[in-house]
């Protein structure tokens, strides 16, 4: 288990803002292939080409929100088990016990904080990897 | 050192982009102001007025400016508060939400160059 190496992730926010400084903040990360998209539906599409070992999800979204996509993604026999990490400005304890119930790994808060993010993304991966 | 100067480049040049997003939102969320009041929250107006404050409250803090992040935040629970509607908090609820639109309008105003973190 923890000889699963973070090579590639995925970020999906419908704010391009976001995904460009989300993408810049990941890539201090270092040997990790980052690419973003700005709905669900494009997320689909891209946890097939690109095969992220993690995905990022805006929980509000037009059309196909983040439980939406994550729900999507588990019905996929090749998604199913792709950690997924909810990013959201309403993380409340209410709120983040349920997206882990929904079968998020874990929830980071927005605002995002561009020079920690890395950091938190590692932390997470770690826990869920073993190490 | 390269890779740092372009590194704060882009970051200064992300924030720019915001703050000017942020004030062509500022346009059309003063313009929605007196429509939700109008429809008493039940039309379009107040789902508009609640995608863009919640925009702002996602966006805002990430490019350092938290007090727009905290003012789009509280707008938000207010829309939040009158689509839930029913009860008797809700024409209390207009008045807080263009109180909130007000500060939220005005701290937008004051956006100016890039904070420095």
């Amino acid at each position: 288990m923890s000889d699963v190496v973070l090579e590639r992730i995925l970020y999906v926010d419908d704010e391009p803002d976001i995904q460009e400084i989300v993408g810049m903040a990941l890539e201090l990360m270092g040997d990790v292939e980052i690419k973003t998209c700005g709905s669900g539906r494009e997320a689909l599409a891209l946890a097939d080409s690109f095969r992220p070992n993690l995905i990022m999800l805006d929980v509000m979204m037009p059309e196909m929100d983040g439980p939406a996509t994550l729900d999507a993604l588990r019905r996929h026999p090749e998604h199913a088990s792709i950690p997924v990490v909810f990013v959201t400005a309403k993380a409340n304890t209410r709120e983040l016990q349920r997206f882990i119930e929904l079968g998020a790994v874990d929830v980071i808060a927005k605002p995002l904080d561009p020079m920690k993010l890395g950091d938190q993304v590692k932390k997470i991966w770690a826990a869920t990897h073993g190490g | 050192m390269a890779d740092e100067l372009s590194r704060e480049e882009r970051l200064a040049s992300m924030a720019r982009r915001f703050v000017d997003r942020a004030r062509d939102q500022a346009v059309r969320i003063a313009e929605l102001r007196p429509q939700v009041n109008h429809e008493h929250g039940k039309g379009e107006a107040l789902l508009e007025l609640r995608q863009l404050v919640h925009s702002l409250h996602g966006s805002a803090g990430t490019f350092g400016y938290g007090e727009v992040s905290i003012g789009a935040g509280e707008a938000e629970d207010l829309c939040d508060g009158l689509m839930a509607g029913g009860d008797s908090s809700v024409p209390s609820l207009f008045g807080d939400l263009d109180h909130a639109i007000e500060k939220l309008l005005a701290l937008i105003k004051q956006l100016d160059a890039p904070p420095t973190k």
